[in-house]
């Protein structure tokens, strides 16, 4: 690119390079909606590239995992933070231009208990609930075998334990989205759960 | 919102190596009067920061201070209006809706323009809240 850049030299470079065309879309969003949506475009990136180096993740720990999703949101330029105090110590917080904040719980899969637990950190203790400030995400990393079946169990222990304020939504066998009334404010807060596959045992040996 | 505290909150929120980008620029668009950062193309952001045009660091510094609380700048574009030998600003959001919808209207003359991404040129230009710092911080 020089000083004669056009638009479509930058639609040619994001035709193929998704981190572009998310860095493209996020300078130019003007709605909170476009933002969120590019992060979690952003957030999708970094997950894949965690799984496809699941090899080199294994027994890492939370904050380590949590971590390495900060940093590949970093290099996009995304302003992410990992353990700022927001109402607690949040494990990822991104805050941004007008007034949007979007904060994600992650945690090792050990049982329901436990991302329950950080369920109700990201709603009772971290989320404001402020327009722009309503959407997160609990982020669950597995190192099992078929955590398909472990994102359904915890998609049907949610069911059972916390208020809703329409249907749980799923997207794929590792994501399912929901929504919930914040108690700070009454609105609705809406949370993605997303599922890391990091399960690896390779059999060629 | 004074200069230090848009600098403090720039070393809060971003990281190496896209870090030391946003800050030569920061540094460098502190130093300008306000009436120069109204159109700050590719090439001079980059010549500022002494990195290419399309280089992915510099991208994603650009990312961030577009994008970050505070941010030092704004996205636009221009498109030149020969019927009046100006160029015309346009929002970034609204271009991306044209690419979007894969049409855009000349702004003055109502006209669908043909291969409008060839013409539509990105730039960049300090936010009102950095400009608004700049004053005290130069007298100007």
């Amino acid at each position: 690119m020089d000083g004669e850049t056009t638009l479509r030299d930058m639609l040619n470079r994001a035709y193929n390079n998704t981190a572009y065309d998310v860095q493209l879309r996020m300078q130019s969003a003007d709605t909170h909606e476009e933002i969120l949506k590019q992060l979690e475009r952003a957030l999708a990136l970094a997950i894949g590239h965690l799984v496809k180096n699941r090899k080199y993740k294994q027994d890492q720990s939370e904050d380590a995992l949590t971590t390495d999703i900060v940093s590949m949101l970093n290099m996009n330029g995304i302003p992410a933070n990992h353990d700022v105090k927001i109402g607690g110590h949040t494990d990822i917080s991104v805050e941004m231009r007008d007034g949007f904040l979007w904060i994600g719980e992650a945690k090792n899969w050990t049982g329901k208990a436990w991302i329950f637990k950080g369920f109700r950190q990201l709603m009772t203790r971290y989320a404001t609930g402020l327009p722009g400030q309503d959407n997160g995400a609990i982020i669950i990393y597995f190192d099992q075998e078929k955590p398909s079946d472990l994102m359904s169990k915890w998609r049907t222990s949610l069911g059972k334990l916390t208020e809703f304020t329409g249907d749980i939504v799923e997207v794929n066998e590792l994501q399912f989205n929901s929504a919930h009334p914040h108690k700070g404010t009454g609105r609705t807060f809406a949370v993605k759960h997303y599922g890391v596959p990091l399960y690896w045992n390779p059999e060629d040996n | 919102m004074a200069l230090q505290d848009i600098k403090e909150n720039i070393a809060r929120d971003i990281r190496e190596p896209v870090l030391h980008i946003c800050q030569s620029l920061v540094d460098r668009l502190a130093a300008m009067r306000p009436d120069q950062l109204q159109r700050l193309t590719y090439i001079l952001l980059a010549d500022f920061a002494q990195t290419r045009p399309d280089d992915d660091v510099f991208q994603s510094a650009l990312t961030a201070l577009t994008t970050i609380k505070h941010n030092p700048l704004t996205l636009y574009f221009v498109f030149y209006d020969e019927g009046e030998d100006r160029e015309i600003a346009i929002s970034a959001s609204e271009v991306m809706q044209s690419v979007d919808e894969a049409v855009f209207i000349h702004p003055r003359t109502g006209e669908e323009i043909e291969n409008f991404t060839g013409q539509l040129k990105p730039v960049y230009k300090a936010s009102q809240e950095f400009v608004n710092a700049l004053v005290p911080a130069n007298g100007r």
